[in-house]
C-alpha cells in the first residue's frame, strides 16, 4: 500500500453502455506532485479527469483518494477533496464574489477573504473584481476567476482540464506559479494540456493518452518531439 | 427596493378596488368596504361587488406571484431567459388535460378540488417530459428550443380547440378557464394557488445555493457538491406544479412568468432571495394591473391573457433579439 493521495487501478473510462474509450489506466499521484496528461484531441484526456472527479463512474477498476474509493465518498465530502476546473466557460450572470463563495463550500464569502487567506499571489488583475459579473468579462478573465475558485475550494487534489485556455502569456506564467504553489502545499495536481511550456517546465511525470490506453513517457525533449509529430 | 415594489403593488391593488365594469362610484366602493369590515355581511349590492373585487385582487396577487416564481424556476432550469410555461406549452398541456377531464369524466368532476389540481398537473407534467426530450436533442440552442416549445404549444391549443368545437356544450365550464382569467375567482381557487406557494416558496428560499451553482453550469455545480440532476428536476417539477395550480385557478395566463424575472432583474443584479421576492412581486403587479385593464378598458371584459399578450409580445421580440446577440 502506498501513501498516494490519488490512485488509479486498472481503470477503464467511457460513456454509457458503449465500449470503453481507454482501458488499463493505472497510476499514483503523491502529495506535492503534478502530473500531466498529454495526447491528441479526442483521445480521452477529459474523460479521465471527469472519471477521477466522479462525474462519470469508472467502467472498470477503481479510482481512490486517500485510500478511499471515489464512488463510495459522499458528494459534499468529495467536493472538499477533489476540485475540477472545467474547460467550459460559464456564461452566467453571477459575481466573482459568488463564484468564490460557492467554490469555497462556505469557507469564504468574497474574493477579499480569499486574498486575506493563504493563496498564490497570481492574477492580481481579477483580484479586485469581487463585485463584477462573470458574463461581463473576457474569456481569459473568467478563466482566472475560475482558477482562483479552484484555489478557494482548497481540495487535496486539483484537476485541471486544459487550464491554459484563453490565458495570455504572462498569465500562463502565473498559472504555473499557482500550480507550484499548490504542490508546495502538499496538494496533488493532474492536468491535461497541449501547452509546450507547461509540458517542459511543470509536471513531475507525463502520461501519454492514446491507442486505447495511457502510458508513462519520460519527461525528455525526445518525448516532446514525438508529441509534436503526433506519434 | 422590496418596499418600493410592495408600495407599487399596493397602489395597483387599491386602484383595482375602485375600477371595474360595474360602474360603481368611489364613494359606493368605500361604503361597501365599510359594510364588509364592520359586519362582514354582504347585504348591500355594493358590498357584494367589493367582496368579489377583493377576492379577485387577492387571487391576482397569488397567481401573479406564483407565475413569477414558476417563470424564474423554468428560466433557471433551462438556463434560458425566454422560457415560460405559456410559450412552451406547459399551460396549454394543463388546459388540454382539464378539458379532457371535463369531456370524458363525470360532468361535475372539474369542480372538485383534487381533480382541479391533479388534472392540470398531469397535463403540465406530460408536456414537461416532452420538453426535456426535445431539449436533450437540441443541446444548447436556446432559440431552437423555444421554437419547438412554441410549436408544441400551438399543437396543444389546436387540440383544445378541436375538442371545444366538437363538443360545444363543454364550453359551459371549460372555456372560462382559458378566457376569463381572474373572473373565476373563488375561495377554492385562492386556496389552490396559495397552497402551491406555501409549499414552493420555502423550498426555493432554502435552496438558493444549489440553484446559483446550477446557474454557473453543470460542471461547476457538480464540482461544488451539488446534485445537478436532482436540482434541475426539482426546479422543473416545482415550476410546472405552480403553473398547473395557476391554470386550475385562472386559466392560461401568458407572459407574466416570462416578464417577472426580467423586471426584477432591472432592480437587482444578484440572483438571491431578494431577487426571488422581487420576481414574485413583479408577477403580482403584472397580473393585478393586467386584470384592471382587462375589466376597465371596455364595457365587456377582455381576457387577461389577451391584455398581457398585447404588451408581452413586443417585449418578447426585443428580448429575443437581445438574447440572439448574447448567444
Amino acid at each position: 500500500m502506498t501513501n498516494a493521495l490519488l490512485s488509479l487501478r486498472d481503470v477503464a473510462v467511457g460513456y454509457g453502455r458503449a465500449r470503453p474509450i481507454l482501458t488499463g489506466i493505472s497510476f499514483d499521484v503523491q502529495p506535492g506532485e503534478a502530473v500531466a496528461l498529454v495526447g491528441r484531441n479526442g483521445t480521452g484526456k477529459s474523460t479521465i479527469l471527469r472519471t477521477i472527479r466522479g462525474f462519470l463512474p469508472p467502467m472498470a477498476g477503481e479510482v481512490s483518494v486517500k485510500g478511499k474509493s471515489v464512488a463510495s465518498i459522499e458528494s459534499q465530502r468529495l467536493a472538499a477533496l477533489v476540485g475540477f476546473l472545467s474547460p467550459a466557460i460559464p456564461q452566467s450572470h453571477i459575481t466573482v464574489d459568488e463564484v468564490i463563495e460557492l467554490s469555497s463550500l462556505g469557507r469564504l464569502r468574497t474574493m477579499d477573504e480569499l486574498v486575506a487567506s493563504d493563496h498564490p499571489e497570481v492574477f492580481s488583475e481579477v483580484v479586485g473584481f469581487g463585485s463584477r459579473f462573470l458574463d461581463e468579462m473576457s474569456s481569459g478573465q473568467q478563466r482566472k476567476v475560475m482558477l482562483l475558485g479552484l484555489v478557494a475550494q482548497w481540495t487535496d487534489v486539483l484537476l485541471m482540464d486544459e487550464p491554459e485556455l484563453h490565458l495570455d502569456l504572462p498569465s500562463l506564467r502565473e498559472l504555473h506559479g499557482l500550480i507550484t504553489w499548490a504542490t508546495s502545499r502538499g496538494k496533488s495536481v493532474v492536468l491535461s494540456t497541449h501547452n509546450l511550456e507547461t509540458i517542459r517546465l511543470l509536471p513531475n511525470r507525463l502520461y501519454v493518452v492514446g491507442g486505447g490506453t495511457v502510458r508513462e513517457a519520460p519527461r525528455t525533449e525526445a518525448t516532446v518531439q514525438r508529441l509534436l509529430e503526433g506519434d | 427596493m422590496l418596499i418600493g415594489t410592495t408600495v407599487v403593488l399596493i397602489a395597483v391593488m387599491c386602484a383595482s378596488i375602485f375600477f371595474g365594469s360595474s360602474g360603481l362610484r368611489p364613494g359606493e366602493v368605500l361604503k361597501g368596504l365599510r359594510t364588509l369590515a364592520q359586519s362582514g355581511s354582504k347585504s348591500s349590492p355594493a358590498a357584494q361587488i367589493v367582496m368579489l373585487r377583493l377576492l379577485r385582487i387577492g387571487l391576482g396577487v397569488l397567481v401573479g406571484a406564483s407565475l413569477g416564481l414558476s417563470g424564474f424556476l423554468l428560466q433557471t432550469a433551462f438556463r434560458n431567459p425566454l422560457a415560460d410555461s405559456y410559450l412552451l406549452g406547459v399551460s396549454g398541456g394543463a388546459q388540454l388535460s382539464v378539458t379532457l377531464v371535463a369531456l370524458f369524466g363525470i360532468s361535475g368532476a372539474v369542480g372538485i378540488m383534487p381533480v382541479m389540481v391533479i388534472a392540470p398537473l398531469a397535463g403540465a407534467l406530460g408536456v414537461l417530459v416532452l420538453l426535456l426530450m426535445i431539449s436533450k436533442r437540441l443541446g444548447h440552442d436556446l432559440l431552437a428550443f423555444l421554437l419547438s416549445g412554441l410549436a408544441l404549444s400551438y399543437m396543444l391549443n389546436a387540440m383544445y380547440s378541436i375538442l371545444v368545437s366538437a363538443r360545444p356544450n363543454i364550453l359551459s365550464h371549460s372555456v372560462f378557464w382559458s378566457w376569463m382569467g381572474l373572473n373565476r375567482a373563488s375561495g377554492s381557487a385562492v386556496t389552490v394557488v396559495a397552497a402551491g406557494l406555501v409549499i414552493a416558496v420555502p423550498i426555493v428560499m432554502t435552496h438558493m445555493r444549489p440553484l446559483r451553482a446550477y446557474l454557473v453550469g453543470d460542471d461547476f455545480a457538480t464540482n461544488v457538491g451539488v446534485n445537478v440532476r436532482r436540482t434541475r428536476l426539482g426546479m422543473l417539477f416545482v415550476s410546472v406544479a405552480l403553473a398547473a395550480t395557476d391554470v386550475a385557478a385562472s386559466g392560461v395566463v401568458g407572459f407574466a412568468g416570462l416578464f417577472s424575472p426580467h423586471l426584477a432583474r432591472l432592480l437587482t443584479r444578484h440572483t438571491d432571495r431578494t431577487f426571488v421576492m422581487l420576481t414574485m412581486l413583479m408577477g403580482a403587479i403584472l397580473v393585478v394591473f393586467g386584470d384592471l385593464l382587462a375589466r376597465s378598458v371596455s364595457l365587456s371584459e377582455i381576457p387577461l391573457n389577451t391584455v398581457l399578450s398585447l404588451f408581452g409580445a413586443p417585449y418578447m421580440i426585443w428580448l429575443a433579439t437581445k438574447t440572439r446577440r448574447a448567444v
